[in-house]
């Protein structure tokens, strides 16, 4: 399948006009790590640089596309977005077969300005539980051993205390609310039948279950986990039941 | 049952005119039933590019709502990647094909998209001509083939870079033969594939399986320069370069299996394209009677 990744090697090249002058100078540095062959190397050494710069504004529409999903952070400041396709993440994603959009996010979340850092991460976790897909079909059954994991509309973020307020502050053009040094955590959900993404603050150890959850847990290792958080016998279980009824654990694999 | 008896089963569709979402509400862009009404013998059927996220658009429904003949044209899986055939776009393919009832599946047998269908993924690059692309490219089509229960024939994508050790030809020979199934030849982006590669028109067309030639696109294209790089813009103008009309006038009479013409010209005002749809029409009356040219 190595066409598969020397075509993602032109996409790059499409993008990322830095890489293009690269691939030039230095073949071996600017292809390290990617499995292509020496003739798939020879043809693309062949080609005119001027053949990966004929539409010179693909970089600003893809890039256009891209920000309708992070608006708050680019609208406290957009700069960073500029060098997202010559960023490691860019390629990275490209040649993994990734999103886009989420590499953006990684991105713009690498920026030295904290509040630039959780505008970011929770406007990337919003693009990734929008990407779930439909919702699952109900199972008829679940096996007796299954193994649970968060529903891919659900992801807990942690930013610092305040960034939920901040991005509030942004999205209505208010004065920004200063970002505290405790962790802040989130619950940030895509509803089932579509609609807007809603960001919850979580109590810490809601959270840190869902967190456990999301590595993947049978029933037993969550009704523990939850005893250790604090629940009570009984109690313990009935969260877990609670949680797979709102349909915030999901069966793997199922 | 194989391609060469499967193709006599498809229909004779004759000269037609292609859409996609949007492009009908362009400024002085082709109505297409203004066409089919003013111009029966250019509209015999429209050929829709449907991303499945989109639908159709209100056009296209017109078109569907009054029972014409249509084709569906993909415009979002990349055949060549297994991944990209996942149930809920099989799903959807269907549900758009059973309201269209379309003759066959077609399309671009490129990248349309970058990783995953997602927002800003969108990029039409053409396959790597190799043969192990062609063999997965291959399974792709049957694969596709098999979910709907409708033929499936690859396009040569248009480009501005082709990288690979085979003729472009040569690769959807290889294709086609070990899909079995049929092919549709874009005449322009052919020609834009032969001046690239230095190539006269006509290069590689002898060895090329015409029997397997179901469907043929023509459209205009613009010559352009970009520090020093000449290429052409697939733009679907109306002003169809001279190689693309050599590669028609070449490929129409030797087409044995040819089912289908479409002059794809959908942004540009029906006057400035009638020129363009005169000629095929002569082309096809005088060289493929078979294909039903006549009004």
């Amino acid at each position: 399948m190595s066409h598969l990744a020397l075509r993602r090697v032109m996409i790059r090249l499409l993008h990322d006009p830095a890489f293009a002058a690269a691939l030039h100078d230095d073949p071996p540095r600017a292809l390290a790590g990617i499995a292509l062959d020496a003739d798939e190397r020879g043809w693309l050494l062949a080609e005119p640089p001027a053949a990966w710069r004929t539409d010179p504004a693909r970089p600003a529409r893809v890039r256009a596309a891209l920000a309708e999903e992070y608006p708050a952070t680019l609208a406290l400041d957009a700069s960073r977005a500029e060098t997202f396709f010559a960023s490691t993440v860019f390629h990275a994603a490209v040649q993994a077969r990734g999103s886009l959009a989420l590499a953006f996010g990684d991105h713009l979340a690498g920026s030295d300005d904290p509040r630039l850092r959780v505008l970011a991460r929770l406007e990337r976790a919003i693009a990734e539980v929008r990407r779930a897909g439909r919702p699952r079909a109900a199972v008829s059954s679940v096996p007796e051993r299954a193994r649970w994991t968060l529903a891919p509309s659900a992801r807990v973020v942690r930013v610092p205390l305040g960034g939920v307020a901040l991005l509030a502050a942004v999205r209505a053009v208010a004065p920004l609310p200063p970002l505290g040094s405790a962790d802040e955590p989130v619950l940030v959900l895509a509803p089932p039948g579509g609609g807007d993404v809603t960001l919850e603050p979580l109590a810490p150890a809601l959270a840190a279950l869902l967190e456990r959850a999301a590595r993947g847990a049978d029933e037993a290792e969550l009704v523990a986990e939850a005893r250790r958080l604090g629940a009570d016998p009984g109690e313990d279980a009935e969260i877990v039941a609670g949680l797979v009824a709102d349909g915030l654990l999901v069966a793997a694999g199922c | 049952m194989c391609f060469a008896d499967r193709v006599t089963r498809l229909p004779h569709l004759g000269l037609g005119v292609s859409t996609e979402y949007g492009a009908g509400d362009a400024p002085r862009a082709l109505d297409v039933l203004a066409l089919r009404d003013a111009h029966p013998a250019y509209a015999r059927f429209l050929e829709i590019g449907v991303e499945t996220a989109k639908g159709l658009d209100r056009h296209a429904e017109a078109w569907v709502a009054r029972g014409l003949p249509t084709t569906y044209h993909y415009l979002d899986v990349n055949l060549d990647e297994p991944e990209d055939f996942d149930d809920a776009w099989l799903a959807d393919v269907c549900a758009v094909a059973a309201r269209m009832r379309p003759a066959w599946l077609c399309g671009d047998a490129g990248m349309w998209h970058l990783g995953r269908r997602e927002r800003g993924h969108m990029l039409l690059l053409p396959p790597i001509l190799t043969r192990d692309a062609a063999d997965a490219m291959a399974d792709g089509i049957v694969r596709l083939r098999e979910a709907t229960g409708l033929e499936v024939l690859p396009e040569n994508p248009p480009g501005q870079v082709y990288l690979g050790d085979l003729h472009l030809l040569d690769f959807f020979a290889r294709v086609v033969e070990r899909a079995d199934t049929g092919m549709l030849l874009d005449c322009a982006h052919l020609a834009i594939y032969q001046r690239l590669r230095g190539h006269d028109p006509l290069t590689g067309l002898d060895g090329f399986p015409r029997e397997r030639i179901v469907e043929l696109h023509v459209a205009g294209g613009s010559e352009r320069r970009h520090d020093g790089f000449a290429w052409v813009d697939d733009d679907h103008s109306p002003a169809v370069l001279a190689d693309t009309w050599g590669i028609v006038e070449a490929v129409v009479p030797t087409a044995r299996e040819l089912r289908a013409v479409v002059f794809e010209c959908e942004r540009n005002p029906m006057g400035d394209c009638l020129a363009g749809f005169a000629r095929l029409h002569a082309l096809l009356a005088a060289a493929a009677p078979g294909l039903g040219a006549g009004t």
